[in-house]
């Protein structure tokens, strides 16, 4: 039984030809693909004759293919300073044979304006397909993952922290790599006997390293409204007794580093009170109360209901400041 | 039909023989013998299964080199050879030589070679064999349609003339690993 010796350069070109055909996990790495041939013959005799070959074996190697794919639909919200920011990514065991991998995280993409930083995985390790820190284990950079059975998926959970000098409208990406523990390398590597069930292991198209990019997007806004009211009572005091006026006042004001696009007041009439008629104002000046010309309106898209069209706000707006009257019931 | 029902008629005989020769065959292995299997004076039959590589060669060249497929990756297209010989005086008639695709394989259309034989294919685990045109199978849905080449489960060769007296042949066929 002579046995043919494969020189490394020729395993390469070998399945090289072949890599690029396969999609998914196919048959099972390790798997015995035996046939024998089967001759039946006429003897010069006449004797009806049959035989069969010895049966000839070929042994399924694992192929090292994994995916790493990015699962949120658009970058992640996230305000300047936050920690524990949540990006999911699904690892994909796209090989033929049960494989574990070395995740690993690199912040310091290009093309994005800052780097997260701090960056923790856990496993989806209930495969429920939500993080949960009580019911799913953290994953330890630089250790290999539990091995994932071929054609199966299992989702990553990373958590970053993002500086806290952001701005609005900045983008921050990660990148989550899993390597094949087997091994890495140019496609067509190949590792004797190190596969599943002792079959070789041979690199696939994508080297045996999958990785997908998350993103953050830094949403830094939050209008303020500050209200106030006072109180004159029928009887030139300042309790709340029916009959007494309540002037509300609220100051409305942007914090962060974004911008509002047409920001809309809204605030209801009180329970037990009324709107007195034409007391709607905006820094001062009267606003009728139909729907017209001016930004307010009382009670027309909605009832009992004070609207102000502020426009765009920034940060760099002045307060603005809306009062009103009502009369207590 | 008669030819069909003739057929089978003779593998029923031979199979009692195959019994009878595998008996031999533990025997002769016992004794170390070759690989070739079969008795002594008549005719020897191996299988090889090899994968096509292409090779630079030392003009620069490429070649396309058949190596023994020990160990291949879903994909992977092996080309399956049966070599046959007589090693009697006398020759051999009525040669009949029937290969299953082996499983996780689908073999590959148009890649039976056999010179100097019919080459027939099989849809039903190696029950009936006709001509790849005439070959249909009922698909899932309970529908009648012509067979692909991937529900072929074997491949028989009628070999057209004798085998003479220390003629030697081949035939092949190529599957793809799933």
């Amino acid at each position: 039984m002579a046995t043919v010796a494969i020189p490394l350069t020729l395993l390469l070109i070998l399945t090289g030809l072949v890599g690029s055909s396969v999609q998914a996990a196919g048959t099972a790495a390790g798997t015995a693909i035996v046939t024998k041939a089967h001759l039946a013959y006429t003897s010069g005799m006449g004797t009806e004759l049959a035989l069969d070959s010895e049966p000839v074996q070929t042994v399924v190697a694992e192929l090292l293919e994994v995916s790493v794919v990015w699962q949120d639909a658009a970058p992640i919200p996230v305000a300047p300073g936050a920690s524990l920011q949540l990006l999911t990514f699904a690892l994909t065991n796209t090989g033929n044979g049960a494989e574990s991998y070395v995740l690993a995280l690199n912040h310091a993409l290009a093309e994005d304006d800052f780097d997260p930083t701090a960056g923790r995985v856990f496993l989806d390790t209930d495969g429920n397909g939500r993080f949960e820190s009580a019911s799913d284990s953290e994953y330890i950079l630089g250790t290999q993952t539990p091995e994932l059975p071929a054609d199966s998926r299992l989702l990553a959970f990373v958590l970053c922290a993002i500086p806290a000098g952001v701005t609005d409208g900045q983008t921050g990406r990660t990148r989550l790599e899993a390597r094949s523990a087997t091994g890495t390398g140019a496609p067509g590597t190949a590792f004797p006997r190190l596969g599943t069930a002792d079959t070789d292991a041979v690199v696939g198209g994508g080297g045996g390293v999958g990785a997908g990019v998350g993103a953050y997007a830094v949403w830094d806004i939050a209008v303020k409204a500050f209200k106030t009211v006072s109180v004159v009572d029928p009887f030139g005091g300042d309790q709340a007794v029916p009959g007494a006026i309540l002037t509300y006042e609220i100051t409305v004001s942007i914090e962060g580093s974004g911008s509002v696009q047409e920001a809309v007041f809204s605030d209801p009439i009180p329970e037990y009170t009324a709107y007195r008629a034409n007391t709607l104002k905006l820094d001062g000046r009267s606003l009728t109360d139909a729907s017209d010309g001016d930004v307010g309106e009382v009670g027309v898209s909605s009832p009992d209901t004070v609207l102000v069209k502020l426009g765009e706000l920034t940060p760099a707006s002045a307060p603005v400041t809306i009062s009103f009257e009502v009369g207590i019931k | 039909m008669e030819k069909q029902a003739n057929r089978s008629g003779q593998e029923k005989g031979g199979r009692e023989m195959v019994k009878r020769k595998l008996v031999l065959l533990v025997a002769s292995l016992a004794l170390g013998a070759s690989g070739w299997a079969g008795e002594k004076g008549h005719v020897e039959v191996v299988s090889r299964a090899q994968v096509e590589v292409e090779m630079v060669n030392e003009q620069g060249e490429k070649e396309v080199k058949l190596v023994k497929a020990e160990k291949v990756l879903p994909g992977t297209v092996v080309v399956y050879t049966v070599d046959y010989r007589n090693t009697g005086a006398e020759s051999a008639d009525n040669i009949v030589i029937t290969n299953p695709v082996p499983e996780h394989m689908l073999y590959v259309g148009g890649s039976a070679e056999g010179r100097e034989a019919e080459i027939t294919f099989s849809v039903d685990r190696g029950q009936s064999f006709a001509n790849a045109q005439d070959l249909r199978i009922i698909g899932p849905d309970g529908l009648e349609r012509p067979a692909l080449a991937s529900d072929y489960t074997h491949v028989r060769w009628q070999r057209l003339g004798p085998l003479l007296a220390s003629e030697a042949a081949s035939v092949s066929f190529r599957a793809q690993l799933q």
